[in-house]
């Protein structure tokens, strides 16, 4: 079950007054595209899970504390993406990588899940051409349907560097797609 | 900037719905609209894969973190008071352990079914603690 952004504003007022079904919907709800977004700045599907355990207690404690200074969903994306860098950097950590720039290993994908080749090369491209950051951009504005300028705010970035990483992103990506059709 | 330049760099929704300018040329320009085309649909597939990979995934637990996943959900539970315990208990579960439960339990006890490869564990709690 997803939810749209009137049922969250919805779940949510009611949630913030105690209804505690209103907050298992809501946190229900949001949950595969919390994996999702965990998964685009991890580029580990098992990390990705973990990571939406994380975030489901982090809501339940602070759900009903919830101030809308922001939107929920701004909101929510915050809590992921700590969350998921906090489970990249643990991953480093273990793994004894030090560089930021260190791409996924492919293998944490789990690509072979996706039996449709071309959906799997771009999945595979996305992941090892795009550094985080690009992933990140790439996943709110072009297919989320986030304004540059939104998508800043949320990442924590000045609204140009994420216009400059957007277009390299982007030049980056869409070049693989017609390579690939080219074949 | 050459058009196909332009498609390399546009927004997603104006690639799909491009100024006159733009749209003039791309009737004209078998090319260009395959190259529209392409990058339309080549989003299509990314989205498409991303979601196969994110929905729906059987989470396989490392073993040891089972008990401290569910002692974790209990601690939470306690903490909130005995009156609301059974439904938060079991979304919570359901949450973390994102399996099909395959058990009934009794009246005023909450139980949780864990498949684990070959294994299955049933996590039984009652309104007054553990079992």
């Amino acid at each position: 079950m997803t939810l749209d952004d009137v049922r969250i504003a919805d779940l949510l007022a009611r949630a913030r007054k105690g209804d505690e079904a209103a907050a298992n919907s809501l946190i229900g709800g949001v949950r595969e595209r919390v994996v999702r977004w965990a998964f685009v700045v991890t580029g580990d599907a098992d990390d990705a899970e973990d990571v939406a355990q994380k975030v489901s207690l982090t809501l339940y404690k602070q759900l009903s504390g919830f101030e809308a200074r922001s939107s929920f969903t701004t909101w929510l994306y915050s809590v992921v993406r700590n969350a998921a860098l906090d489970a990249t950097r643990s991953s480093k950590r273990r793994l004894q990588i030090v560089s930021d720039d260190t791409l996924p290993d492919p293998s944490a994908l789990h690509i072979e899940r996706i039996e449709n080749h071309a959906q799997a090369e771009l999945v595979k491209s996305f992941f090892t051409l795009l550094s985080p950051r690009q992933r990140e951009l790439i996943e709110l504005v072009d297919l989320q349907g986030y304004s540059a300028a939104e998508a800043a705010e949320v990442i924590g970035i000045e609204p140009e560097t994420a216009r400059v990483h957007l277009m390299r992103a982007r030049r980056t990506l869409r070049e693989k797609m017609l390579e690939k059709h080219a074949r | 900037m050459h058009v196909k330049e332009w498609l390399l760099e546009a927004e997603l929704s104006e690639i799909s719905a491009p100024p006159a300018q733009i749209a003039a040329h791309l009737r004209e320009c078998e090319a260009c609209r395959e190259t529209q085309r392409m990058i339309v649909g080549g989003y299509a597939q990314l989205d498409v894969g991303l979601t196969k990979l994110t929905r729906q995934r059987r989470k396989k637990l490392p073993w040891m973190l089972v008990p401290l996943a569910a002692a974790a959900a209990l601690t939470l539970m306690i903490g909130r008071g005995e009156e609301k315990l059974p439904q938060r208990n079991t979304m919570l579960a359901q949450l973390m352990f994102p399996e099909q439960a395959v058990v009934v339990p009794q009246e005023g006890q909450q139980a949780v079914v864990i498949d684990k490869n070959d294994m299955t564990v049933v996590w039984l709690t009652s309104n007054r603690g553990q079992r």
